[in-house]
C-alpha cells in the first residue's frame, strides 16, 4: 500500500472513532421491570423481538472468564521488497530488471482469554507470511544485463560485467507473535472502541540468489581444422556469475492500537484497526559474489581479444590450456543492531452468524519497516549497507468464536 | 426458497467466472531457418576456351579434346569474388525456455557420411562469352569465355572436382524449423589452405597463401535477419564465422 493510502485508512479511522467517541452519553438508568401480568397475551409479541437481538450478543463471561478463538486467511501481496537484480542496459534508458513479488493463501490466528468480571483480555496473536518467486530473463546472445549486484570485478561473460540471461529467485518470510492486554477504550449504541498493548516480536528472513549467464557467448568454435576434433562448446561456456544474499532479522518490542466496531445493524458491523509497535532486533547478513574469468596461465586473467585470438587462431595445444577461474568475494555480518517498526491497520466488515460466532472480511495492511539488511562489499574495500522494509496488503477473511 | 436461489445464483456465476480463463496457451509459430555459407577471395580474371586439335594439319582444328584450358586475362584484374571452399559446420538451437543447445545438424559427426569438410561455399557463377588466344601448333583454343579463378570453369580446367556447392549437403541453403523465441547458433571453420585443392595459386591475385573469408548469412521465413557474432570470416588460415539469432 502506498504512503498516501496509509494516511488515508488513518485519517478515516480518527474520523470515524472521533464522532463515535463523541456520542458517549450516559446510559439512562433502566425503571425497575414492572411486573408484568403472568398471563398478559400482548406480552408475548414484545419478547420475541428482544430475544432475537440478544441471541445475537457474545455470549456471557464465565466465572473463569471466556475465550474467543478467531481464524482468517488471507492473499497477502508482498509490497516494497523488490530486488532489482540487473540494469538493462537499454541504448536508450536503462532501467532496472526487478524480480517481483507475488502473493500466497495465508493463515491469521488470535486468540484471546477474557479476564473474569470484564476486566480485559490477555490475546494471542500470530501471523505468517512467507513469498517465494522465480524469473529467467534471457536474451541469448545479446548481453544488455548489467551485473549490478556482483561484486565489480570479473563479472561478465568477458569481464564487461554484461550478461545475456539472468535467472534469480527470491524467499521472504515474516512472522509475528503478540502477547497484548486488551481492554474497553469506549462504548456507545453506534461504537465500541478496544485498545491493546503489550509485547512483540517480528522475524524477518529474505535471501535472493542471482545467476548471470552467458548463453550464447559466440565464442569462436574449437572445430576441425583448428583441432583434429570438435570439443564440446559447453567446456569453453562462460561459468556463471552467482550472487547469493540474505538478511535474517529477529527482533522483540512493544506495540499498541485501537481497534473500533461500528454497529450498524444488530447483525451487522464495520470494524478497523490500528496497531504500532517498535522493536530492537538483531540482523545477520550474508553476502557471496563469484566471478570467473578466462586464464591460459593460471592468476592471469585473459582479455576477450586475447581469448578471442587464442580460439580463432591459436594451436590445439594453445586452446587446450584455455580455462576458467573463480573468484569469490563474500562478507558476512551477525549479530548487528537493527531498531524496526510495525505498522499494521485493517476495515472491513463482520457479520454476527449466531450467537458468539462471527465472520469478518477486512482489508489489511501490515508494514515491517527496517527489518531487513544488506551488507556488501564495494570496490574500495568498505561496505554499503542498506536498510530494506517489507509490507503486505490483502483481503482477509475469517470467522471468530466466542465462549 | 429465496435465499436458496440466492445462493444457486451465486454458484452460477462463480462458475461462470472460473470457466474464463485468460491465460491461453501460446500459440507456436513455426517458421523455417535457413543457413547459407560463401566465401569471398581476390581471384583473377582469366580467359577459359575449349581445346581443340587439327589432327590433319589443314590449319582447321577438326578434333574436340573435351578439355578447357584458361589463362590470365591480358586485362585482367583481381577482384573480391564467391570462390568455393569447403567447410565444417555446427547449426544447434537453444529452444526458447532453456539454456542448453540441442544439435540440428553437423558435418563433424564422425558416425555419419558427411565428411568433416563436406560443405562447399558457391562458385563464382560469372562467366561471360569472350576473349581470344592464338593457337600453338595444332592446338587451338575455341569458344572463348571470361571467368574468375572462382568459377567451376577454371577450377575444373585445372582437373580439380570439387563438387557441386553445398551446405551440410543441400543446396543452396539448409532449412530447418525453429519456434519463436528460439537461438539459432551457427559455427563455421574453412578448411586448410594445406590440404584445399590449390586452385587459387596458379594465378595468385596476392601473396600466397590465398585469404580466403566466410561469410555468414541467415534467412528466417526467407527473410535475411542480421545476427549477433561474426558473419564475416578473416583471412586467416582456418578462420571462422560464428554467429547467433533469436527468432522473433
Amino acid at each position: 500500500m502506498s504512503l498516501k493510502h496509509w494516511w488515508l485508512a488513518l485519517v478515516c479511522g480518527v474520523a470515524l472513532a472521533l464522532p463515535a467517541a463523541a456520542q458517549v452519553e450516559p446510559e439512562p438508568e433502566q425503571p425497575p421491570p414492572a411486573p408484568a401480568p403472568p398471563e398478559a397475551p400482548a406480552a408475548e409479541p414484545e419478547k420475541a423481538p428482544a430475544k432475537k437481538a440478544t441471541s445475537l450478543e457474545d455470549p456471557p463471561l464465565h466465572r473463569w472468564g471466556g475465550w474467543t478463538i478467531s481464524g482468517a486467511a488471507w492473499s497477502p501481496e508482498l509490497l516494497g521488497a523488490d530486488e532489482e537484480v540487473a540494469v538493462v542496459n537499454d541504448p536508450e534508458i536503462p532501467h532496472p530488471l526487478m524480480l517481483g513479488t507475488g502473493s500466497h493463501i495465508r493463515e491469521s490466528w488470535r486468540v484471546a482469554y477474557h479476564l473474569p468480571k470484564g476486566i480485559g483480555s490477555v490475546v494471542f496473536g500470530y501471523d505468517s507470511m512467507e513469498d517465494e518467486e522465480r524469473a529467467e530473463n534471457a536474451l541469448p546472445g545479446v548481453f544488455v544485463f548489467v551485473e549490478s549486484r556482483a561484486f565489480p570485478a570479473f563479472r561478465g561473460a568477458f569481464d564487461d560485467d554484461l550478461a545475456d540471461g539472468v535467472s534469480s529467485g527470491a524467499r521472504r518470510k515474516t512472522r509475528e507473535m503478540r502477547i497484548e492486554f486488551a481492554g474497553r477504550a469506549f462504548e456507545t449504541k453506534l461504537a465500541r472502541g478496544t485498545w491493546s498493548a503489550g509485547y512483540r516480536s517480528v522475524d524477518h528472513n529474505r535471501a535472493v540468489e542471482i545467476h548471470y549467464l552467458g548463453i550464447v557467448p559466440n565464442l569462436p568454435p574449437v572445430i576441425p581444422p583448428q583441432v583434429p576434433n570438435p570439443i564440446d562448446p559447453a567446456v569453453f561456456a562462460p561459468q556463471p556469475d552467482i550472487v547469493r544474499e540474505k538478511s535474517d532479522f529477529s527482533g522483540s518490542g512493544i506495540g499498541g492500537g485501537l481497534d473500533v466496531e461500528f454497529i450498524l445493524h444488530p447483525r451487522v458491523s464495520v470494524i478497523s484497526g490500528l496497531s504500532v509497535g517498535v522493536l530492537r532486533g538483531k540482523v545477520d547478513t550474508q553476502y557471496t559474489s563469484r566471478a570467473s574469468f578466462y586464464a591460459s596461465t593460471p592468476g592471469v586473467p585473459l582479455t576477450r581479444e586475447e581469448l578471442f585470438d587464442i580460439l580463432e587462431n591459436g594451436t590445439g595445444d594453445e586452446v587446450a590450456l584455455v580455462h576458467q577461474e573463480s573468484v569469490l568475494h563474500a562478507i558476512r555480518t551477525t549479530s548487528e543492531s537493527l531498531p524496526a517498526q510495525t505498522f499494521d491497520a485493517y476495515a472491513g466488515v463482520q457479520v454476527s452468524i449466531f450467537r458468539g460466532f462471527k465472520a469478518f472480511a477486512t482489508l489489511r495492511e501490515a508494514y515491517y519497516q527496517n527489518v531487513a539488511l544488506y551488507v556488501v562489499p564495494n570496490a574500495s574495500k568498505g561496505n554499503d549497507r542498506t536498510k530494506h522494509s517489507a509490507g503486505y496488503e490483502g483481503y482477509q477473511l475469517g470467522v471468530s468464536w466466542r465462549f | 426458497m429465496r435465499r436458496a436461489s440466492l445462493v444457486l445464483t451465486l454458484i452460477a456465476a462463480a462458475a461462470a467466472a472460473s470457466s474464463c480463463d485468460s491465460t491461453q496457451p501460446d500459440r507456436i509459430e513455426q517458421k523455417t531457418a535457413s543457413v547459407f555459407i560463401s566465401a569471398l577471395a581476390l581471384a583473377i580474371d582469366v580467359d577459359c576456351f575449349d581445346v581443340w586439335e587439327d589432327t590433319n594439319n589443314d590449319f582447321a582444328p577438326d578434333l574436340n579434346t573435351g578439355r578447357v584450358q584458361c589463362f590470365q586475362s591480358p586485362q585482367g584484374q583481381a577482384n573480391q569474388v564467391p570462390v568455393p571452399w569447403r567447410y565444417s559446420l555446427v547449426i544447434s538451437v537453444i529452444r526458447e525456455g532453456n539454456t542448453t543447445e540441442e544439435l540440428i545438424a553437423t558435418s563433424l559427426d564422425p558416425s555419419d557420411s558427411i565428411p568433416d569438410f563436406g560443405s562447399l561455399t558457391p562458385y563464382d557463377t560469372a562467366v561471360n562469352t569472350g576473349g581470344s588466344h592464338d593457337h600453338q601448333g595444332t592446338t587451338y583454343y575455341l569458344n572463348g569465355r571470361q571467368a574468375s579463378t572462382g568459377s567451376q570453369l577454371f577450377v575444373e580446367s585445372l582437373g580439380i572436382i570439387l563438387g557441386p556447392p553445398s551446405v551440410l549437403g543441400v543446396s543452396p541453403t539448409y532449412d530447418f524449423t525453429v519456434n519463436r523465441g528460439d537461438t539459432i547458433i551457427v559455427r563455421a571453420r574453412k578448411e586448410s589452405v594445406a590440404t584445399m585443392p590449390g586452385y587459387l595459386s596458379v594465378f595468385p591475385a596476392e601473396t600466397p597463401p590465398p585469404r580466403v573469408q566466410l561469410e555468414g548469412r541467415l534467412l528466417i521465413g526467407g527473410q535475411e535477419v542480421q545476427p549477433s557474432g561474426t558473419v564475416h570470416g578473416s583471412g586467416d588460415d582456418g578462420a571462422s564465422v560464428y554467429y547467433s539469432f533469436t527468432v522473433k
